[in-house]
């Protein structure tokens, strides 16, 4: 069992994953814990340590930023470091990049391309 | 013989009086047409003849006419800077003396006519000065000055083919010669003057003098028919003109040829009648040579008669002494008037001057005025066509800056709107898929026979039907938004929700800020009143004045960041409040805030903080035009440096 933290300013992010992925829920594969800022996020993995194996996080977040929280998640806290994925609107070269320097395994633009994304993370299984 | 001498002189004596008393302003008004005439004619050697012809009004009869004359012509001949009539004018001058028996003062003035005639450079003029000064030396008897004088004049006027002049002169020699004892000079030259006057317009006036001259002449010679002959028409004729010169001079040629040819009785009565004729006129001192006569011929005869005439002789003399005194008189009189008229030339042409010279400053100050004002009205006219000019170019500069700074903000918002419609496609897009996914398995569950499931599953697809419409919807008012930031206001107003424009004014601007800055963060915060009403405004002016207020405070927040670091969380908080009889809405930031110094210039136009380039300057000036000017509300603000600024809409409306 695979399990994911999602990071998102937007509620409605949860109800599309536990859609999209209501099958590998219902099949025991993978479990969805969501976080709607990036200080949850933090307390999430603070609370459950090295629980989550893949964190699935958006960059424009009110207050910390999908990459601070990146930052730290990469260069303080956790190890070994889960793996980190980005999700943003902006898929520009320069946040791109900043995403990598700091640390991020992968980078996705949305809209999300759900099928993409989940022979990704079959890969990373 | 006698009585008809007696019968012919009582005859033309009778009709010499009549008429007397008003010759001489007929003779004046005949000189002043003269002068007109004179004044009017601008050739001045055309004047010269037309001044002889005043010697043709019998004038010479009345010396204080002849001094006016001179008085008149001087004034004209002064005036127009005239030398011929100038001298003319003393030549007047010197025969009205000369007839007044002022010999000195006439001598002067024909001294100064001969100066400005040979100054004039006109031969004639000088023939006539010449001739006129010639009389002063006749009159004394110095008989060789005279006649050089009368004969450099006939000479001058022969070659200046004046035949006038000529014949006066001629004339005049023939009266000096006579007196001169010389009878066939005296004759030659008498005849030669006749001749010439005889088809002249004044021949009448001088005519009685050459008579006499000429009677006197054949009498000398022993011609009695010839000398009564002439003697004859000389009395005539001075009769005609009623001149008492003439007529004295005629009567007193008359006496002595009687004398000469011993008819005592005919002297007698012609020297009486010399006597009457110059009685009682200015002339009356020409009494002494027939009252001498009489006086000599009663000597030896009758003692009563010598003493009657020698009282007459004194009479004469004192008359002519009582005349010359009189007439001195009446000259000093005559000079003291022209000094007292002089006085008030000089003065009236001073006060002229002074006028002239008065009017003439201020004429130039009046045209300096006029110039200056023409001027600075010209240059008025120019600086209101250059202001005009621009003026218009000031506005369209201003419209394409108000545009410029609309494209500018909408330019740092496109991109994050851009990018924030990919939040709600990625909805949009996924809950479809997921649906149309849902929808496979209700089927299925239909199929199956699994009612339950397959309602389980219609309730989602519901559900996920409602994210995709509010997700739909949201991406659509963004677009609005943006649409309605980028169009050019019609500044229409319309009923507004205060509330919602502010919402998506704020999203607006941080997703601009977001797309132009990726690591910046900023906590958002808003405290909306609930319920507020709607209230008219130009709902794109607003939000543009919202946009402006809060890009700037992310703009003030990013820089605090950027100097304060990790431990400064940036905030911004926008609110609103109804406050009865307006909405005030409040953009607050903790970013830097307004310098005090600054604080009075952030709302005039091109006051920008930021630097060149990064801002037009325009924001807050257009903000507070659109909040003031546009809505009659209030935009204020108030900061602490380093800690805080606040910018407070007011928006009044009616119930």
């Amino acid at each position: 069992m695979m399990k994911i933290l999602v990071v998102d300013d937007e509620t409605d992010v949860q109800t599309l994953f536990e859609q999209r992925f209501r099958r590998e829920i219902k099949n025991g594969e993978m479990h969805f814990d969501f976080a709607f800022s990036g200080e949850q996020a933090l307390q999430y993995l603070t609370e459950h340590e090295q629980e989550a194996v893949l964190i699935l996080s958006d960059i424009n977040m009110p207050g910390m930023s999908g990459l601070e929280l990146l930052g730290q998640i990469k260069s303080k806290y956790f190890k070994p470091p889960p793996v980190v994925m980005m999700i943003t609107a902006y898929g520009d070269a320069e946040n791109f990049n900043t995403a990598k320097q700091l640390g991020a395994d992968d980078f996705l633009t949305k809209p999300v391309d759900f099928t993409e994304l989940k022979e990704k993370l079959k890969t990373l299984i | 013989m006698k009585r008809l001498y007696l019968l012919v002189a009582l005859i033309l004596y009778t009709s010499a009086c009549i008429g007397q008393e008003d010759i001489v302003p007929e003779i004046r008004r005949n000189v002043d047409s003269i002068l007109q005439k004179i004044e009017l004619e601008k050739d001045h050697e055309k004047r010269f003849d037309l001044i002889l012809t005043i010697y043709d009004t019998r004038v010479e009869g009345y010396p204080l006419l002849i001094l006016e004359t001179f008085r008149k012509l001087l004034v004209i001949a002064k005036r127009d800077k005239d030398i011929i009539s100038e001298s003319n004018a003393y030549s007047f001058a010197g025969q009205g003396y000369r007839l007044s028996a002022n010999y000195i003062k006439a001598l002067d003035y024909h001294h100064k006519a001969i100066a400005l005639a040979e100054e004039s450079g006109n031969i004639s003029v000088l023939a006539w000065a010449q001739n006129q000064i010639g009389h002063i030396y006749k009159d004394r008897e110095e008989n060789g000055k005279a006649i050089a004088l009368y004969t450099a004049s006939k000479q001058n006027a022969t070659r200046g083919k004046v035949k006038y002049i000529e014949a006066w002169a001629m004339m005049n020699l023939a009266a000096v010669y006579l007196a001169a004892n010389q009878p066939d000079s005296s004759l030659f030259y008498g005849n030669l003057s006749y001749e010439k006057l005889i088809d002249q317009k004044g021949f009448f006036t001088q005519a009685p003098y050459i008579f006499s001259n000429m009677a006197g002449a054949y009498s000398k010679k022993g011609d009695n028919v010839k000398a009564l002959e002439y003697s004859h028409k000389a009395i005539s004729l001075a009769n005609k003109n009623r001149s008492p010169r003439y007529k004295g001079i005629a009567y007193t040629a008359f006496a002595q040829h009687f004398q000469r040819i011993n008819q005592l009785d005919s002297c007698v009565f012609y020297a009486k009648n010399a006597i009457e004729s110059v009685n009682n006129s200015l002339f009356g001192y020409m009494a002494i040579k027939p009252a001498r006569l009489l006086m000599d011929l009663y000597e030896n005869t009758n003692a009563d008669s010598t003493i009657k005439y020698l009282k007459i002789y004194r009479a004469a003399n004192d008359s002519l002494n009582n005349t010359r005194a009189n007439q001195q008189l009446q000259l000093m009189t005559f000079e003291e008037d022209q000094r007292i008229r002089d006085l008030a030339d000089a003065k009236t042409a001073y006060q002229n001057k002074i006028r002239t010279n008065l009017m003439l400053a201020g004429l130039a100050i009046f045209l300096v005025v006029a110039i200056i004002l023409y001027r600075n009205n010209r240059q008025k006219h120019k600086a209101n066509k250059v202001l005009e000019a621009t003026l218009i170019s000031l506005k369209s500069t201003q419209s394409q800056l108000i545009q410029s700074e609309k494209m500018a903000s909408l330019g740092e918002l496109t991109a994050g709107i851009a990018h924030e419609i990919q939040n709600p496609l990625n909805f949009v897009n996924n809950f479809s898929d997921v649906n149309t996914e849902l929808i496979d398995e209700m089927k299925e569950e239909f199929r199956k026979g699994n009612t339950s499931e397959a309602v389980q599953l219609a309730e989602d697809i519901k559900q996920n039907n409602e994210k995709i419409s509010f997700h739909g919807k949201r991406a659509d008012s963004i677009v609005k938004g943006m649409l309605q930031h980028s169009r050019n206001s019609s500044g229409q107003k319309e009923l507004t929700d205060i509330n919602n424009l502010a919402d998506e004014c704020l999203r607006l601007s941080y997703h601009g800020f977001r797309a132009k800055d990726h690591s910046f963060n900023s906590k958002t915060e808003t405290h909306f009143e609930e319920g507020l009403p709607q209230i008219q405004v130009a709902p794109q002016d607003i939000g543009r004045v919202l946009l402006n207020l809060i890009t700037n405070s992310f703009y003030s927040v990013a820089l605090k960041r950027k100097e304060a670091g990790e431990g400064y969380e940036p905030m911004i908080e926008v609110s609103t409040k109804n406050l009865g009889n307006a909405i005030e809405i409040r953009v607050w930031d903790n970013g830097n805030g307004v310098p005090q110094k600054v604080l009075d210039k952030i709302f005039q136009p091109f006051f920008t903080t930021k630097p060149t380039g990064e801002g037009t300057g325009l924001g807050l000036s257009m903000s507070y035009e659109i909040i003031t000017k546009g809505h009659g509300g209030q935009l204020v603000v108030d900061t602490k440096e380093g800690e805080y600024a606040e910018f407070s809409i007011t928006l009044p409306f009616k119930h």
